[in-house]
């Protein structure tokens, strides 16, 4: 406001003291501001996680004796879930090809195809199949499960329509638990990748990809070479986003098989529950889900360093 | 203007007065001009489908208590889940607290142990000085006692039988009335008749996670009470961890599987509902070992009326392996009323478990929902004349009480029998052979209750 009328020393004084007090004026501004962040993420986040953590090392159970009283018992939860024929190898190999066959396959890759392909559409075609593929990520959780089961399931939809055509069929969610799993997380999810891809896709300036074109590069070529390293970032978070959610999904195979027939669909989530709340071990439960944590933050990290490396960590943050 | 201020002062009022309801709102009684509240929680799915026999008879009982102590009112907390799993969980949770245990609770009797051991329910030594108390036989008191004291009244019990469809078994050329005097006499039926007939599934067996305790129970134990293991040792009080009779359990299982219904009929948490309310009706099941008050389902006014069912099906008593001993073996359970040890008002919560349990009150209810009534004296009362006649298998199973057991009363009961259901699901689908189940079963109940109190088995 009056800084032009004062003298260029006088002003020159001013703005080094205010240098000073302004750096650690803006810390304490930022911390100020951070605070309130701070304190939700420690009380949300960090004091569940410590809670998961001192409860696994007990024996607290739903019932029974060591319900109300339990004891401190050291690492004995995880001893037992580490040896032999505890399951949770099993699990955890199930967990990872859910995320493959569900999150990579059928979400990122199959999002990023439909995504890619639909770009050159015209923008009705894109806004009537876009929004049809968003209805199946509006859809409640357990809605979709249900409707999965009634397609796949012993006398269901499909087993109906493929005996009206005269053609027999296995009950899938028998059969093939993990794949009818796995699909109908792809159909759910699907959406998720193909919006976010289809928006990085439409930042790609046009004349760099015709200027690639004049140049002779095929499509191929423009494909690997120019819109793929463009969209690394987007892929990336992409990945960081939905390994952490299909890793922690529970209700959709819960309600679809209930992790069986056996244990067959027995991911670590459903493991978790079932050690808790079925077979009334909560300790051991936790156990199974710091298990789980360690299996997402193993990832987290892996994403979070490639993106760092990639100087691509601001769109992230 | 002044209107304006009353209708601001009324607001006031009126959201002061919301906010103190709000604050005094806990589950258990709440003083206030000498009114107080009463919670009982149940179990919707408890009940044959459609009755709401539990509902009833709270609603009856709460009227009669209400009527006895004015001012006291009784509210109901019915928690609803398909699988009996989850009631237990969803209920021992409510009982840990004390914001949110109810004043009376519908338990499991073989859950009485476990949640007895863990501070959840409260002794009711009261009960043993209450008149209706001799009309409980002594098993009947048994069930519902831990450590020497009594936890609840019995409020129902049951019986397991076999259900055998006549026309199956007449076409397999087996004379009827059918009466099995061995386990190779069951095999050899259902051999026969899937030998006649391949729509029919022979012998319809509970196994597998899904279905939980009634796998362990109606698919395993009913056996395995029929050689000479049990899976507690009474007079040791160990633990058994396998066994002669465990093997030639688990052996009689795995002879049985190509008998049985196949994985995709026993793999949900809703087969039972299939087996008895749709497979049975379409007579498409040989026979069944199942509840004595499966035959209810079919009486008119039940979930599926069908008069021919009672000359479509006979029944017949479960025979031990061999025919030795009595011949006969049975096992029951059933649930009983009792009170959390955070209730809020103990006095008046054992008031209503003992008009939940008077003789009228028992027979209306077990008469609804075709169970055993545990008192000797409810089967004079009218309600249970009636169905008597309506539905003559429960005369056949009150028969059987004589042959039954019951579960171990004991904490470790309900992890040990999580791990039984799993194994008969193991043998069934046949990832696991005979040997095989008994040995992870000698593993697991040893990591279960530790190997000081496991005992080796014998031979």
């Amino acid at each position: 406001m009056t800084t032009g009328t004062l003298h260029p020393r006088r002003a020159a004084a001013l703005r080094a003291r205010l240098s000073v007090r302004g750096a650690s004026a803006r810390r304490l501004t930022g911390i100020t501001m951070t605070a309130p962040l701070i304190v939700v993420v420690l009380a949300f986040l960090g004091w569940p996680i410590v809670w998961t953590l001192a409860l696994s090392l007990t024996n607290k159970a739903i019932t029974g004796p060591t319900a109300l009283h339990s004891s401190f018992i050291g690492l004995a939860n995880y001893k037992e879930l580490f040896a032999s024929g505890s399951g949770l190898v099993h699990s955890i190999l199930l967990s990872l090809y859910y995320l493959v066959a569900s999150a990579y396959i059928g979400q990122a890759l199959f999002g990023f195809v439909i995504a890619y392909l639909m770009r050159r559409c015209p923008y009705r075609v894109r806004a009537v199949v876009g929004s049809i593929i968003v209805v199946s990520w509006l859809v409640p959780e357990i809605i979709a499960a249900w409707m999965w089961f009634t397609l796949l399931s012993d006398g269901g939809t499909l087993a109906q329509a493929l005996h009206g055509a005269g053609i027999g069929y296995q009950t899938w969610l028998i059969s093939h638990p993990m794949i009818s799993v796995s699909l109908a997380n792809s159909w759910r999810g699907v959406a998720f990748s193909y919006l976010l891809f289809s928006a990085a896709l439409s930042d790609i300036p046009t004349d760099l990809i015709e200027a690639a074109q004049v140049d002779g590069a095929n499509s191929w070529r423009r494909l690997s070479r120019i819109i793929v390293p463009m969209l690394s970032a987007t892929i990336l978070v992409d990945l960081v986003l939905i390994t952490l959610g299909t890793l922690n999904d529970f209700t959709l195979i819960f309600a679809m098989t209930g992790g069986g027939p056996g244990t067959d669909s027995t991911v670590l989530s459903v493991f978790m529950y079932q050690q808790a709340f079925a077979s009334f071990q909560l300790a051991y439960g936790t156990a199974i889900a710091v298990v789980l944590l360690v299996v997402g933050a193993i990832f987290a990290v892996a994403y979070i360093r490639i993106l760092r490396r990639q100087g691509a960590l601001e769109v992230v943050r | 203007m002044r209107q304006r201020t009353l209708w601001a002062a009324g607001l006031a009022v009126m959201l002061g007065a919301g906010l103190l309801a709000g604050c005094g709102g806990s589950s258990s009684s709440t003083a206030s001009g000498g009114s107080k509240t009463i919670t009982v929680e149940y179990w919707t799915n408890f009940d044959t489908p459609g009755t709401n026999a539990t509902l009833k008879l709270i609603n009856a009982a709460a009227k009669q208590l209400e009527a006895a102590h004015p001012g006291v009112k009784v509210v109901t907390d019915p928690i609803t889940s398909d699988s009996e799993s989850e009631y237990y969980t969803k209920l021992d949770l409510a009982e840990s607290s004390a914001s949110t245990a109810p004043d009376v609770v519908m338990e499991d009797s073989f859950l009485i142990g476990a949640d007895a051991s863990a501070g959840y329910i409260q002794p009711l030594p009261e009960l043993t000085s209450w008149s209706g108390w001799s009309a409980f036989p002594q098993a009947m008191q048994q069930i519902s006692t831990y450590n020497g004291k009594v936890y609840g009244a019995m409020n129902s019990t049951d019986v397991q039988v076999i259900y055998y469809d006549k026309a199956a078994f007449k076409k397999a050329g087996i004379a009827v009335p059918w009466q099995p005097h061995s386990w190779a006499d069951i095999l050899a039926a259902a051999k026969a008749i899937k030998a006649h007939d391949g729509g029919v599934i022979p012998a319809w067996l509970y196994t597998g996670t899904p279905l939980g305790e009634a796998s362990s129970f109606r698919g395993f134990e009913v056996f395995l009470n029929g050689t000479n293991d049990r899976i507690y040792d009474d007079s040791a009080k160990k633990w058994e961890a396998g066994g002669p009779g465990f093997n030639a359990t688990w052996s009689f299982l795995q002879a049985m599987r190509p008998y049985e219904e196949p994985e995709s009929d026993w793999s949900n948490p809703n087969a039972s509902e299939t087996a008895n309310l749709t497979l049975m009706p379409q007579q498409k099941l040989g026979m069944i070992i199942d509840g004595s008050w499966v035959s209810t389902s079919f009486i008119p006014g039940g979930p599926k009326p069908w008069p021919g069912f009672f000359s479509a099906y006979g029944e017949a008593k479960l025979p031990t392996q061999t025919g030795s001993g009595a011949g006969y073996v049975d096992e029951s359970g059933g649930f009983a009323w009792s009170v959390p040890a955070k209730a809020g008002n103990r006095s008046l919560a054992l008031d209503m478990v003992e008009t939940l349990s008077s003789a009228a009150n028992i027979a209306q209810f077990d008469a609804t929902d075709g169970n055993l009534p545990p008192r000797t004296d409810a089967t004079s009362q009218p309600a249970w004349a009636k169905i008597n006649k309506e539905d003559p298998v429960l005369t056949f199973a009150s028969s059987l009480l004589q042959y039954t057991t019951y579960r171990p009363n004991l904490p470790d009961y309900t992890q040990i029998s999580t791990e039984i259901a799993a194994l008969t699901g193991d043998v069934s689908s046949g990832s696991m052979t005979a040997a095989q189940a008994e040995a992870a079963y000698k593993a697991k109940v040893t990591q279960i209750v530790g190997a000081a109190n496991a005992e080796e088995p014998s031979s």
